[in-house]
């Protein structure tokens, strides 16, 4: 590229534009000073890295068992030994004992023995998005073991499992989501756009969905889901089940700002342009609430998150050997789990920082396309 | 002069409705009730009226923006053949807004805000299949230069300018199309006073170089006297009077009129207007009175004014008027009032 000065683009009729902020710049600025928005952002993008390479990050494969560390907790992780030497960050080795009252077999810290952790080993086989196989790992220890969350009765890492159930949590979110974006923009555009009697029928069948209560009808629906479906297609089933239910509020959005829209002078003009109804909707009506939208978008993103854990929860949802945070959290569902396995709640906190994340992030950027804040 | 367009007895009836989602319809707003008017092809027709008297309804409405309840339009194109504008089908209707425009009042409403000028402007070029890539950018630039404004405004958003520049960008976007008839919706009522005249004579030579035909509504009677050749003026849906400027404005023969020309303003601190009062209040256009729209508040009425509409006749040569008493009445034009503050 060569420089140009602004008196040569200007007379060669390139595109030439001065200084002029788009409203995606300008709104970039206002959100950039909504503090907790950008937390919640930073917690977004923290979620989507672990989701894209959550075999990378997990030391372990989600059903693999450590026979040797059951139901045990989070190994702690120390930078100095007892002896006061400073170490790389390691886990004490653990040894298996048994209990002088239970009689049961426990892990125990041999606190003479440590396991430095190492980053980039070679652990277990797996195969990269189901295509590039690979035995490298973010981290983990050689000739031991490291469970950062504990593992469960079936001595399964926690930490991995949580990493793998943050891929299926979020991407369901994700694509029910955006199935009910799809959805909600198409019937709510065709309701505000052509209006009439299109728009009355659509609207009563919007509004006796709404009438259901949501859980009792995803618990109907997803316990009508046949049981001997694989875990993957009752997976894409409870996605579209999700979505299919969250877009009627998107809907009415897209029909009541459609409606306020269709008598702006500046739409007018447009169809006196000659502009067709497409043209008109995608080039003109489209774009002047897509802000609402995404705003819209970021917070249906939680109910759907929170619909699939609550789902999973009363073990109606996604069902092992397919992992999410429900699924998860459906074993800490017994006081017993509570009592002894207190770690197992682990993933609950993902949960919770991935809804308010998202929340905040939609409250900032509320903030941000609302042209009237300063 | 030949007839560019004619409408007779034009409707245009909004439904009041009662009740969220089941209501019924219980009458309906008479926005547009029976007017009729011709225009001249290469003429500024005014159009005059109180808020709420129907004037921007009846603009659109001729455009087909708003769409007529009852009545007739027809354009008359060039080389004698008829459109009836009133049955014609929507695409066939796009292609005849090649030839037909609009101007809005409020230049801060009628620009996309999302989208840069050269593409407000070249829009319709680009939709009609008429030009794009550099052609296009030729003529936007063409069309922009005639304007008042400079092809390095192109790339901007609508936000980057003035009132007055926007209201240019607006009456470019109109004549990109090279259209013939353009109906301005008070294109200078929502601008300061020094760019109001600026936009009034850059309507002006645009007309005399590309031969236009403007429908020009306006409430502000001296820029109508100024630009516009004929006025008509519009009381409660209806067409009252027509007439070429000096007439209407020195010889009105419709009441309404009168105390329309009464109310206009003098640049001097020190007159003392006399306005013709009307009483009363505007009837609302739902449920307009009986007999003549006017005879509520006008101080001619009797008792046939009370029951039986007038209809839009001439009077002399070239003037309309709808009133009974038309040919009875001696009224106050602009100059009597003048005169009268010149000597009071």
């Amino acid at each position: 590229m060569t420089a140009t000065t602004p008196t040569q683009s200007r007379s060669s009729g390139a595109y030439f534009r001065p200084d002029v902020a788009t409203q995606w710049q300008l709104m970039w600025r206002r959100f950039r000073r909504h503090h907790m928005a950008m937390a919640g952002l930073a917690i977004l993008g923290l979620l989507i890295l672990i989701a894209l390479f959550a075999e990378i990050i997990a030391p372990y494969q989600a059903s693999q068992r450590n026979t040797r560390y059951l139901a045990s907790g989070p190994m702690a992780i120390h930078v100095v030994d007892d002896q006061g030497n400073f170490h790389r960050p390691f886990v004490y080795a653990q040894v298996n004992k048994r209990d002088p009252v239970t009689l049961r077999m426990t892990a125990v810290e041999d606190r003479t023995r440590i396991w430095p952790i190492a980053f980039f080993v070679r652990g277990t086989p797996y195969e990269l998005w189901g295509l590039i196989p690979t035995d490298i790992h973010l981290f983990g220890v050689e000739g031991g073991f490291v469970h950062l969350f504990g593992t469960d009765t079936l001595g399964r890492d926690l930490f991995s499992r949580t990493m793998y159930a943050t891929r299926i949590s979020l991407s369901i979110g994700l694509v029910g989501v955006l199935v009910s974006f799809i959805v909600g923009t198409i019937v709510g555009g065709i309701a505000g756009y052509f209006g009439g009697t299109v728009d009355f029928v659509i609207m009563r069948i919007i509004e006796f969905k709404r009438s259901i209560p949501t859980l009792p009808l995803w618990l109907a629906l997803s316990a009508a889901l046949p049981r001997d479906w694989s875990s993957l297609q009752i997976y894409v089933a409870i996605t579209l089940l999700l979505a299919l239910i969250g877009w009627t509020h998107l809907a009415r959005t897209v029909r009541s700002k459609l409606l306020a829209l269709r008598e702006e002078e500046f739409v007018i003009a447009a169809r006196l342009a000659g502009c067709s109804d497409a043209r008109l909707i995608w080039r003109h009506l489209l774009p002047s609430f897509m802000s609402f939208l995404i705003v819209d978008v970021t917070i249906a993103f939680p109910e759907v998150l929170l619909a699939e854990t609550s789902l999973s929860f009363l073990g109606l949802g996604l069902r092992e050997p397919v992992e999410s945070w429900g699924v998860l959290l459906y074993a800490a569902q017994n006081i017993r789990s509570i009592a002894h396995l207190p770690w197992l709640l682990i993933p609950g906190a993902f949960v919770i920082f991935a809804a308010l994340a998202f929340n905040f992030l939609g409250d900032g950027l509320r903030d941000a396309a609302d042209p009237y804040t300063k | 002069m030949s007839t560019l367009l004619s409408i007779e007895n034009l409707e245009v009836h909004f439904p009041i409705r009662r009740g969220a989602t089941f209501g019924r319809t219980t009458g309906y707003v008479r926005a547009v009730d029976g007017a009729s008017l011709e225009i001249r092809r290469g003429e500024t027709l005014g159009l005059v009226g109180e808020s709420g008297s129907g004037k921007t309804t009846l603009g659109r409405a001729m455009l087909r923006v708003v769409e007529p309840t009852g009545g007739r339009i027809t354009l008359h194109l060039e080389g004698g053949s008829n459109v009836d504008l009133r049955t014609v089908d929507r695409v066939e209707l796009r292609r005849l807004w090649r030839h037909m425009q609009l101007i809005f009042q409020d230049p801060y409403a009628s620009l996309n805000p999302r989208m840069t000028v050269r593409d407000i402007i070249g829009e319709s070029l680009l939709v009609h299949g008429i030009a794009k890539g550099a052609e296009l950018e030729e003529r936007v630039v063409e069309v922009i230069r005639r304007c008042g404004l400079d092809a390095e405004h192109l790339g901007r958003y609508p936000h980057a300018f003035s009132g007055g520049q926007r209201q240019r960008i607006s009456i470019a976007r109109a004549l990109i199309l090279q259209p013939e008839f353009i109906v301005c919706d008070e294109p200078i009522s929502a601008l300061d006073v020094s760019i109001q005249a600026q936009i009034l004579n850059l309507l002006k030579s645009l007309q005399q170089e590309l031969g236009l035909t403007y429908l020009f509504i306006a409430h502000d009677l001296a820029a109508v006297a100024y630009a516009c050749d004929r006025v008509a003026v519009m009381y409660l849906g209806q067409i009252v009077e027509m007439a070429e400027t000096q007439k209407l404005y020195y010889t009105p023969k419709h009441p309404y009129t009168e105390a329309l020309m009464s109310a206009i303003p003098v640049p001097d601190p020190d007159a003392r207007l006399k306005p013709v009062l009307l009483p009363g209040e505007r009837p609302d256009p739902a449920n307009p009175p009986p007999g003549c729209r006017f005879h509520t508040r006008c101080r001619y009425a009797d008792a046939k004014c009370r029951t039986e509409m007038p209809a839009l006749a001439p009077i002399d040569d070239g003037h309309l008027v709808a009133c009974h008493h038309a040919g009875s009445l001696t009224l106050q034009g602009a100059r009597e009032q003048a005169d009268a503050l010149a000597t009071a």
